[in-house]
C-alpha cells in the first residue's frame, strides 16, 4: 500500500501545482493524499482512516484511484500538462498568483514593538521604490521580448508544416539553425508519442478495468462491509470534529465576507439610486400623460425592454462560472486578421482539434481582473486613510493636509 | 520580486532572440579583412555557390553554410550563453508567473544555445579559411521559405497525430457503463460531496465559483457608475431605470449565491476536515484538454497589452497582498506610540504616504501654531 499512497502523492502534486519532494515523510504525504481527495470531494470515510504509515488500505486506495481517474480525468489532466512544448508558452490565466490558502504571514509576525527591534522607515521607503523599479524594468524587458517574439512569428509566416500554426517559435526558429542542439527535445517529443500510444491502449482496455472494478464492490458487499446506513452514521459522528478550525474555510469565509460587504453596499447604493430615479420618472410622466397614451410608447417600451435584458444577459454571462476556462499554458500563435491570408482567424479553419484563446477574450478577463484588484487596493488604502486621520487627531501640533 | 539576477537573464534573452532573428549575417568587413589574400581568390567563386545554396531549400544547406559566415557572430552568442546559467537559478519562489512563463520560452532555447558551446564545430575553423563573400540575408527576406529539419518534422507530425488519434478517441459504451455503474455505487453509499443538487459543493467547485465571483462587485458597479445622472428623453431615462433594476437583481442573485457558499463551506469542514490543504488546483473543463492549445494574437499591439496587463496584474495583486501586511504592521505602531517622539511628525508622514498613496504621493504636515 505504500507504493500506491506514494503514486498517488506523485500524481496529485502534479494536479496541486506543488514541487513535489521525494524525501517527504511518509505521513506528510499520505497527509497530502487525503486532503487533496477531500478538496475534490471524496467521501468514502474507510480512506481518511487508514493509518498514517501507509501499511494497510490498497483496496481502498484502489478505489480512490478508479474516482479519481473518472472525477479529474487523471489521465487525461496528465497528458495535458506535461505536454511537449515546442512554442513560444504563456499562461492564460492567472491562478498562480494567488497565495497558498495557508497564509501564516500575518499571524506569525507578533506586533512586539520594543524599542530595540527597530526598524527605520525610510528602509522600508527603499525597498519600496526599487521594488517599483523592478517592476518597470520587467515591463520595459516584456515589451522588447514582444517586439521580437513577434518578428519571428511575422518573418517565418509560412513556413511551418503545420498550417495551423503557420509560424515558426522561437525554439524552431532556432532549431533550423543549429539542429543538433535539439536532439533532447526530439527525444522528448518521441518519447510523448509513445505515452499517447500508450493511452490509447488503455482506452482499448477500459471496459476491463471497470468491469474489474465493480467486482471489488461486489467483493467488498460480499464482506459485509458496506452496511451503510450503520457506518455512515457513525463514521459522521465519529470524525474528528476537533478540527473545527480549518484554515482552508476561514479564508474562504474572509474572501466571501469581503466579497459580502462589497454586494451589499452596492444593493444599498442601487436602493438609493432607484429610489430617487423612480421619483423623477414619475415626475416626468405626470407631464406628458398623453404621450404615453400613444401607441408608439408601449412599442418602443418592449424594445427597450429587450435591449436591456439582452445587455444584462451579457452580464450574467460574466458573473457565471464558465465550464470552458482555460489553464495552464499556451501557444502563442500569430493570427493575423488580413483578409487575404486564407487561414482567417480561429473560427474559419474547418478542422476543430485546437482550442484556440483568443488574446482578446484574455486581455478582457484580465481588464476585469485589473479593475477589481484596484478596486480592492483602494478600498484597503481609503480604511488606511481612516484609521491615519484618526491617529493624526492625537498628534499634538501637527495637522496633516492629503495630497 | 523580480530579482536583478531576473532582470539579467531577461536581457540576455532578449539578446538571443535578436541573434535568432537573423539567420545570416552580413559580416563581409570582418571576415574579408581578415583575410586578405584568401579573400580575393574567393570573392570570384562568392556569386557561384551563393547561388547554388540559395537554390538548395532543405535547412542542412543553410545550417552547412552559416558557420563560415557567420563565425564572429555565433561565438559571440555563444559565448554569453556561457554565464548564462541554464539550471534552476529562476528559483521556485519565483512569484512573477508571467516572467517565468516567458522566460521559460526563451530559457530553453537558450539552454540550447548554451550547450552547443560545449562542441566547438571543428567545421567552424577550417571554413574561416575558405569563406566565400557572404551576403545579408536576414530572416526577413528568407523566413517564409524555411523549413524544419527532416527528423524534427518527423518527430512532430508523429506526435501530433498521436495526439490527435487520443483526442478523437472516445470510450467504448461498455466501458462507459461498466464505469458510471461503478461511480454511481461508490458515490451514493456514503456521504458524497459535489453537484448535482441536493448534494453540498466540493471544496473545489466551492474555490472555482468564489474565483468567479471575486471580480463581480468591480464590474457591477462599473456597470451602476456608467448609467448617467440625467437623460435627454423619456426613452432613455425608461432603459437606464430598467437597466438598474436589472443590476439591482444580480446583486441579490450573486449575494444569495455567497450565502450558499459559506453555508457549503462550512458543510464541507463538518464532514471532513483534512490537516494540511493542498493549494489550488486547477480544475480543468475535460473535454477540450487534448486539444492543441493556443493562444491567438492577431497585432502587435495586441501581443504587448496581453503581456503588459499580466504584468498589471500581477503587480496589483503583490501590492495588494504588501498592503494588507503593512496595515498589519505598521498602523498598530502609530496608534500604540511606541516611537520616540521627536520623529512622530516624520514617521506618520511616510506611514501616510506608503499606506495610502502607494508610495507615490506625500501629504503636507503643518504645524499648528495657532493651538496655542
Amino acid at each position: 500500500s505504500l507504493d500506491f499512497w506514494r503514486l498517488l502523492y506523485a500524481l496529485l502534486k502534479q494536479i496541486h501545482g506543488g514541487k513535489w519532494t521525494e524525501s517527504d515523510a511518509v505521513d506528510n504525504q499520505i497527509r497530502f493524499v487525503k486532503s487533496a481527495l477531500w478538496y475534490h470531494g471524496y467521501g468514502r470515510p474507510e480512506l481518511y482512516q487508514l493509518p498514517s504509515d501507509g501499511s494497510a488500505g490498497s483496496r481502498e486506495l484502489l478505489l480512490a484511484f478508479s474516482w479519481l481517474l473518472h472525477r479529474l480525468s487523471l489521465l487525461e489532466q496528465l497528458l495535458a500538462r506535461n505536454r511537449v512544448k515546442t512554442g513560444d508558452e504563456t499562461s492564460v490565466c492567472m491562478c498562480e498568483d494567488d497565495l497558498p490558502n495557508s497564509q501564516k504571514g500575518t499571524t506569525e509576525i507578533a506586533p512586539e514593538y520594543g524599542l530595540e527591534d527597530r526598524v527605520d522607515v525610510r528602509y522600508l521607503q527603499w525597498l519600496n521604490g526599487r521594488l517599483r523599479f523592478q517592476w518597470r524594468s520587467l515591463h520595459a524587458q516584456h515589451q522588447e521580448q514582444c517586439k521580437l517574439l513577434h518578428k519571428i512569428h511575422l518573418f517565418t509566416s509560412g513556413s511551418h508544416m503545420d498550417q495551423i500554426l503557420g509560424h515558426f517559435s522561437v525554439t524552431e526558429t532556432d532549431l533550423v539553425r543549429q539542429p543538433e542542439n535539439y536532439k533532447q527535445l526530439l527525444q522528448l517529443l518521441e518519447s510523448e508519442t509513445m505515452q499517447l500510444e500508450a493511452f490509447l491502449e488503455w482506452k482499448q482496455l477500459e471496459p476491463v478495468y471497470w468491469q474489474w472494478m465493480e467486482a471489488v464492490l461486489d467483493n467488498m458487499a460480499e464482506e459485509g462491509n458496506m452496511s451503510e446506513s450503520q457506518d455512515a452514521h457513525v463514521e459522521k459522528s465519529g470524525l474528528p470534529k476537533e478540527n473545527l478550525c480549518c484554515p482552508w474555510a476561514d479564508s474562504l469565509t474572509e474572501q466571501i465576507g469581503r466579497l459580502s460587504r462589497d454586494l451589499m453596499t452596492l444593493r444599498d447604493q442601487l436602493h438609493k439610486l432607484i429610489t430617487h430615479r423612480k421619483a423623477v420618472w414619475c415626475e416626468k410622466v405626470k407631464t406628458r400623460e398623453e404621450e404615453l397614451q400613444k401607441e408608439w410608447f408601449s412599442v418602443t417600451a418592449r424594445k427597450i425592454q429587450e435591449s436591456v435584458e439582452l445587455r444584462l444577459l451579457d452580464l450574467a454571462y460574466l458573473c457565471a462560472p464558465k465550464k470552458k476556462k482555460k489553464h495552464g499554458s499556451c501557444r502563442l500563435v500569430f493570427r493575423s486578421k488580413h483578409p487575404a491570408s486564407q487561414m482567417g482567424f480561429g473560427r474559419s479553419v474547418s478542422k476543430d482539434p485546437v482550442s484556440a484563446v483568443s488574446a482578446t477574450d484574455v486581455i478582457r478577463e484580465l481588464q476585469m481582473r485589473e479593475a477589481s484588484l484596484e478596486r480592492e487596493l483602494k478600498q484597503l488604502q481609503e480604511e488606511c486613510r481612516r484609521r491615519l486621520d484618526e491617529i493624526a487627531e492625537g498628534l499634538d501640533g501637527v495637522i496633516c493636509i492629503s495630497p | 520580486r523580480p530579482s536583478p539576477k531576473e532582470l539579467e537573464e531577461l536581457e540576455l534573452l532578449n539578446r538571443a532572440l535578436e541573434k535568432a532573428l537573423k539567420v545570416r549575417k552580413s559580416v563581409s568587413k570582418t571576415p574579408l579583412a581578415a583575410q586578405g589574400a584568401a579573400g580575393e581568390k574567393s570573392a570570384d567563386e562568392g556569386p557561384a555557390p551563393r547561388n547554388a545554396q540559395e537554390r538548395q531549400v532543405p535547412a542542412s544547406a543553410c545550417a552547412a553554410a552559416e558557420p563560415q559566415k557567420i563565425p564572429g557572430l555565433s561565438r559571440s552568442a555563444l559565448d554569453e550563453q556561457q554565464s548564462f546559467s541554464v539550471g534552476d537559478s529562476v528559483g521556485g519562489e519565483n512569484s512573477v508567473a508571467t516572467g517565468k512563463r516567458l522566460f521559460d520560452a526563451g530559457k530553453k532555447s537558450c539552454a540550447s544555445l548554451g550547450e552547443s558551446s560545449k562542441k566547438e564545430d571543428p567545421t567552424t575553423e577550417g571554413a574561416l579559411g575558405r569563406s566565400t563573400s557572404p551576403r545579408a540575408v536576414t530572416l526577413q527576406e528568407k523566413g517564409c521559405q524555411l523549413k524544419l529539419p527532416l527528423p524534427y518534422r518527423k518527430a512532430y507530425s508523429r506526435n501530433s497525430r498521436a495526439w490527435e488519434r487520443c483526442r478523437l478517441c472516445q470510450t467504448s459504451a461498455d466501458a462507459a457503463a461498466a464505469r458510471n455503474r461503478f461511480i454511481e455505487r461508490i458515490q451514493t453509499t456514503v456521504s458524497f460531496l459535489g453537484s448535482p443538487a441536493p448534494s453540498t459543493s466540493t471544496p473545489a467547485e466551492i474555490e472555482e465559483e468564489l474565483k468567479v465571483l471575486q471580480d463581480v462587485p468591480s464590474l457591477l458597479s462599473q456597470y451602476v457608475e456608467a448609467e448617467p445622472a440625467d437623460h435627454p428623453t423619456l426613452q432613455r431615462e425608461y432603459e437606464s431605470l430598467l437597466t438598474l433594476e436589472g443590476l439591482q437583481t444580480t446583486v441579490s442573485q450573486c449575494l444569495h449565491k455567497l450565502q450558499l457558499l459559506q453555508a457549503d463551506c462550512t458543510g464541507d469542514v463538518g464532514s471532513c476536515s483534512p490537516a494540511c490543504v493542498p493549494p489550488r488546483g486547477q480544475t480543468c473543463d475535460s473535454a477540450g484538454m487534448l486539444a492543441v492549445p493556443l493562444l491567438c494574437y492577431s497585432s502587435f499591439q495586441e501581443l504587448r497589452d496581453l503581456f503588459a496587463l499580466k504584468l498589471q496584474v500581477s503587480m496589483l495583486h503583490q501590492e495588494v497582498a504588501l498592503q494588507k501586511v503593512m496595515m498589519a504592521e505598521l498602523l498598530p505602531v502609530l496608534e500604540s506610540r511606541l516611537y520616540p517622539e521627536a520623529s512622530a511628525a516624520q514617521l506618520y508622514r511616510a506611514i501616510y504616504t506608503q499606506l495610502c498613496e502607494g508610495g507615490r504621493r506625500f501629504p503636507v504636515l503643518v504645524r499648528d501654531e495657532l493651538a496655542d
